[in-house]
């Protein structure tokens, strides 16, 4: 377990180092020099220079490369030109609550998706299976900003007053109050998502339920519960789960949308508020670090899906001693 | 289909994508699609020509509901919502249409570069490349290329690039993994096959069985990507247009029409947001089913995979 | 090929009642939504002890005979049958449960593919614990992994310090024995549905397996149904034979009648398809035509199409029953078997 943790960090670096050159280049290339805007535009030529200096703009391309590479490492992504406050921290203020939004809608898809995946495998193509399918196409066609902007006409116009609809409460105020805040939000966030997963569960499930080891469970005298929730369950999940897995990191970028139509201050209000006012450090900052976040879960699912699967776990101990 | 069992593998091909059409109309489900996208590029071609009034004239009547002047009701500057719609369907289409030619063109291109040599350092790094493209959150990145790209006035020759060109551009950026990996899967699955190696003995070059021999047997995967890929790259374009990061204002597309009828949502402005939600919603769902549809018809793989799974088993008995 | 000696086998007939009747199996599946028959008119006798083929195609209905009778199909699959007897109680009159109970207590079935027969997460320990767990009622738990590893040393394997491996650390010969092992587990075991159980394995590892079945015949008195459609495992293992055509019947003999004078077209193209049987010298014969779809309107014979000795037009008219052929144990689906006809025939002729 240990070997294939460092093996799979291992192929990782090459992508992290791939995602910092892809965004230094955009920083770079971004419009806006940095020296002047940290100056200010009356500041005098010398200053300008003596920043120039400072930030060592005026070294060649690659030396201004690593030692901007050396900042992140050490946790430093820049400082935003606007606030000329450290990137980190408008990231250290944000994240936790797209982190709680994330999270509900994680908790959404698998506790609505999955179920009815299953429930439309088990009753392959009889009325359930066709209404479940029809519903999750359905499901993944609307943007989930369209159902952020119908959550909003229901709940703020038609039956206002139920739901919280606009603005967040922080966790740390009112706990149930927060997470009510942050309910329809995770709710627009999942659908499209939840329609995604009841599809690839019934599929996997099928595949499952068609392998010669379940007819073995049942020539065996299994009890077909057992059979559907023991046998074929955990191997049909092992797909759904790495496809949850990849759909966090699209959780952190779409919510993006949905915080905007919400009204809550996460890290995807952020970024469209620092690109509003083209403040690219930032922009760029809270990019990279979603990639890199998006790059950790993919390594975490990989990690998770080899505790589950055998072969995996133990091919890679027998494979190596 | 009548295709004898000499009858060599491009022919076959051939003939299916000939009786394509009819075959996706026998069913029922790619009908309804099928009519679906026929709508959709009836409004994106005659579409602003139906127009009842110019898009954007303001009126004196602002948020009015639906009525029999103004079949959509009017915005808060008492412009008609359904001409602007009209000229914003065509928009949103085009963009998504540039998009994923775009991507479907470039994303091929080097998947097939990396599948050619797979294993090899040029793989690994077109691969990885997708890879960090994937990594980033796709509704800023978007903005973040057109931010860039548009500080300058790009040309090709004498062409200048417009704004709604280089939205579609960077659209098609965000969707070139998809269709980079695809292609690259395929390119694998089929340099695998007899007849490839049959070419690579006779002295044929590996650019040679790219162009003739690949790419038309690798294509059915990539159309039904495509058909995807549109849905995609139609709803990216109305996400970052709603964040307002997309088409500029006083343009329309689907993204802007919703943009503007966020703030007068809770006023009660249903109709400034269900047309063009609806237009969007049912523009993915059409080229979703179409997608699905064409994927049971033409990929080979996912056919091939399901019957030589079988066959293998049946033959493995001596 | 193995030579026919008839002598050297027991002769079950003699043992009174059979241990598995069957008659009137229909199974039909679903397929887009039309219902297509894959087993029609279906019936079968098992005598303690006796081991029966059944034999046919690929897609001719084999596989789905055992599912049937083990109960083992779900919905939109449908089973109907005159009568499922296994040792005097007609299945089809149990409770669900009841049923349950039936598969792997006294009918049990081992599958073509050993590797997919396991669940690939879970140890074959804890797959075989389960199967003491649901039929093995005399154990008590802490005894299981004793019963376990003397269960697979019967079947030739030394199950110690294994037991926490998973299936696919395990070769496919090694596989096919613990399942053997493990559908061998029950106390009550009368009936083992085999299909096709040594398709995917190499020939010496074949001829292994066979033994081993062999084996557990004559030391647990067990009848077993074994699906194939290689005909020199047949001649090895079977007493009897069932030779399956498009979901039916079209000939049930004894093994040595089987290959010594074949009754029906079908099975005599299939023996001269043999390479080296009976005719040496000659060019392989090969089956020309396809099997016809099971959803066909056919009226006459279903074999009518392929047939190199049709006698006439009551050939595509009329549907043949199975028809005792003259001096023999044989029944076989064809009109030349059936006197009626043939004497018909002759009128006609003469």
């Amino acid at each position: 377990m240990l070997k294939m943790t460092a093996a799979r960090l291992g192929s990782a670096v090459p992508v992290l180092l791939l995602i910092s050159v892809v965004a230094f280049t955009l920083l770079r290339l971004a419009p806006g020099d940095p020296a002047l805007l940290s100056v200010g535009m009356e500041a005098p030529p010398e200053a300008l220079a003596k920043a120039r200096a400072d930030m060592r703009l005026d070294d060649p391309m690659w030396v201004q490369y690593f030692s901007w590479l050396a900042d992140m490492v050490r946790g430093d992504l820049g400082t935003s030109y606007s606030d000329k406050a450290p990137v980190t921290d408008a990231i250290g203020d944000r994240l936790p609550i797209t982190v709680q939004l994330a999270v509900m809608a994680l908790l959404f898809i698998g506790i609505v998706g999955i179920p009815l995946g299953v429930i439309s495998a088990l009753r392959a193509n009889k009325l359930t299976d066709q209404l479940i399918r029809i519903a999750s196409l359905g499901g993944i066609s609307v943007p989930n900003f369209v159902v952020a902007l119908f959550l909003v006409l229901i709940f703020g116009w038609w039956f206002p007053g139920i739901m919280p609809y606009q603005g967040f409460t922080p966790i740390g105020e009112d706990v149930v109050e927060s997470l009510r805040s942050t309910l329809l939000p995770a709710v627009a966030l999942a659908a499209p998502q939840v329609g995604l997963v009841a599809r690839l569960t019934r599929s996997s499930m099928l595949e499952v339920l068609s392998q010669d080891y379940v007819s073995a469970a049942r020539a065996m005298g299994v009890r077909e519960r057992v059979i559907i929730w023991k046998d074929t369950l955990r191997n049909a999940l092992l797909p759904v789960i790495t496809v949850l897995g990849v759909q966090t990191g699209f959780l952190l970028g779409g919510s993006v949308v949905v915080e905007t139509v919400f009204g809550i201050p996460g890290l995807g209000r952020l970024l469209v508020e620092s690109f509003a006012i083209r403040d690219y450090p930032v922009t760029i900052g809270v990019m990279m670090f979603i990639a890199v976040v998006f790059v950790f879960v993919n390594i975490v699912v990989d990690l998770l899906y080899g505790v589950i699967n055998p072969r995996i776990r133990v091919g890679y101990a027998s494979g190596k001693e | 289909m009548t295709t004898t069992a000499t009858t060599e593998k491009f022919s076959v091909h051939r003939a299916d994508e000939v009786s394509l059409l009819r075959r996706l109309a026998a069913r029922k489900i790619s009908m309804v699609s099928l009519i679906g996208v026929g709508v959709y590029l009836a409004i994106a071609l005659v579409g602003p020509f139906l127009a009842p009034f110019d898009p954007a004239a303001l009126g004196d009547d602002p948020l009015a509901a639906p009525s029999g002047t103004h079949w959509m009701g009017t915005d808060s500057a008492g412009r008609d919502v359904f001409s602007r719609f009209l000229y914003g369907s065509r928009v949103s289409i085009l963009v998504g249409f540039l998009a994923v030619v775009f991507a479907l063109v470039l994303g091929s291109l080097l998947g097939m570069l990396a599948g050619m040599k797979s294993g090899k350092l040029r793989d690994s790094a077109i691969m990885r490349l997708m890879d960090v493209i994937l990594a980033f959150p796709l509704l800023v990145l978007v903005p973040v290329i057109t931010g860039i790209l548009g500080q300058r006035d790009l040309a090709v020759g004498p062409l200048v690039i417009g704004p709604v060109v280089l939205i579609a551009m960077a659209i098609g950026v965000v969707l070139v993994p998809v269709f980079a990996r695809i292609a690259r899967a395929s390119v694998l699955a089929e340099m695998r096959e007899d007849y490839v190696t049959a070419v690579r003995s006779f002295g044929g070059r590996s650019r040679d069985i790219l162009l003739r021999n690949l790419l038309p047997n690798i294509a059915a995967p990539l159309v039904v990507q495509a058909a995807f890929g549109l849905a995609m790259a139609v709803s990216v374009e109305a996400a970052v247009s709603f964040l307002g990061l997309g088409v500029q204002p006083p343009g329309a597309s689907w993204g802007t029409l919703l943009a503007d009828a966020r703030q007068y949502v809770t006023l009660g402005a249903w109709w400034l947001v269900v047309f063009p939600s609806i237009a969007v919603a049912v523009f993915v769902l059409v080229f979703n089913l179409l997608g699905d549809q064409l994927r049971d018809e033409l990929d080979p793989r996912a056919k091939t995979t399901t019957r030589k799974r079988k066959t293998s088993r049946e033959g493995a008995s001596k | 090929m193995t030579t026919l000696e008839a002598d050297d086998r027991p002769a079950p007939q003699d043992r009174g009642e059979e241990v598995l009747r069957v008659t009137g199996l229909r199974t039909t599946y679903e397929f887009r939504g039309v219902p297509v028959p894959a087993v029609q008119e279906f019936s079968l006798t098992v005598r303690p002890g006796e081991i029966v083929g059944l034999v046919g195609e690929s897609g001719s209905g084999k596989s789905t005979v055992l599912k049937s009778i083990l109960g083992m199909l779900r919905p939109p699959a449908e089973v109907e049958a005159d009568e499922i007897v296994l040792a005097g109680r007609d299945l089809r009159s149990l409770s669900a449960e009841e049923a349950r109970r039936v598969r792997g207590g006294e009918m049990s079935m081992i599958f073509q593919d050993p590797i997919n027969s396991f669940n690939p997460s879970w140890t074959i320990g804890s797959q075989f614990r389960r199967m003491l767990a649901l039929h093995r009622p005399d154990l008590r738990r802490s005894e299981y992994d004793d019963e376990i590893l003397r269960l697979l040393k019967e079947v030739g394997i030394d199950g110690r310090g294994k037991l926490g491996s998973y299936p696919f650390q395990f070769s496919q010969g090694q596989l096919q024995r613990i399942m053997i092992a493990v559908a061998c587990a029950s106390r009550d075991l009368k009936v083992l549905l085999a299909d096709e159980p040594t398709t995917s394995l190499d020939v010496t590892i074949e001829a292994q397996v066979l033994e081993l079945l062999r084996k557990l015949r004559a030391q647990r008195d067990l009848s077993m149904v074994l699906v194939t459609h290689d005909l020199s495992v047949v001649a090895e293992m079977c007493d009897r034979v069932v030779v399956m055509y498009a979901g039916r019947v079209v000939e049930v003999a004894d093994v040595y009648d089987l290959f010594e004078r074949p009754q029906h077209p079908y099975t005599q193209q299939l023996l001269k398809a043999i390479p080296g049987f009976p005719h040496d010298g000659e060019r392989l014969y090969a089956m020309r035509g396809a099997v016809p779809r099971l959803d066909a309107e056919i009226q006459g014979c279903w074999f009518a199409d392929r047939c190199d000795s049709k006698i006439g037009d009551i050939c595509d008219t009329t549907r043949p029953e199975l028809y005792q052929a003259p001096d023999l144990g044989t029944v076989a689906a064809c009109h030349r078997v059936d006197p009626a006809a043939a004497a018909a025939k002759e009128r006609s002729n003469s």
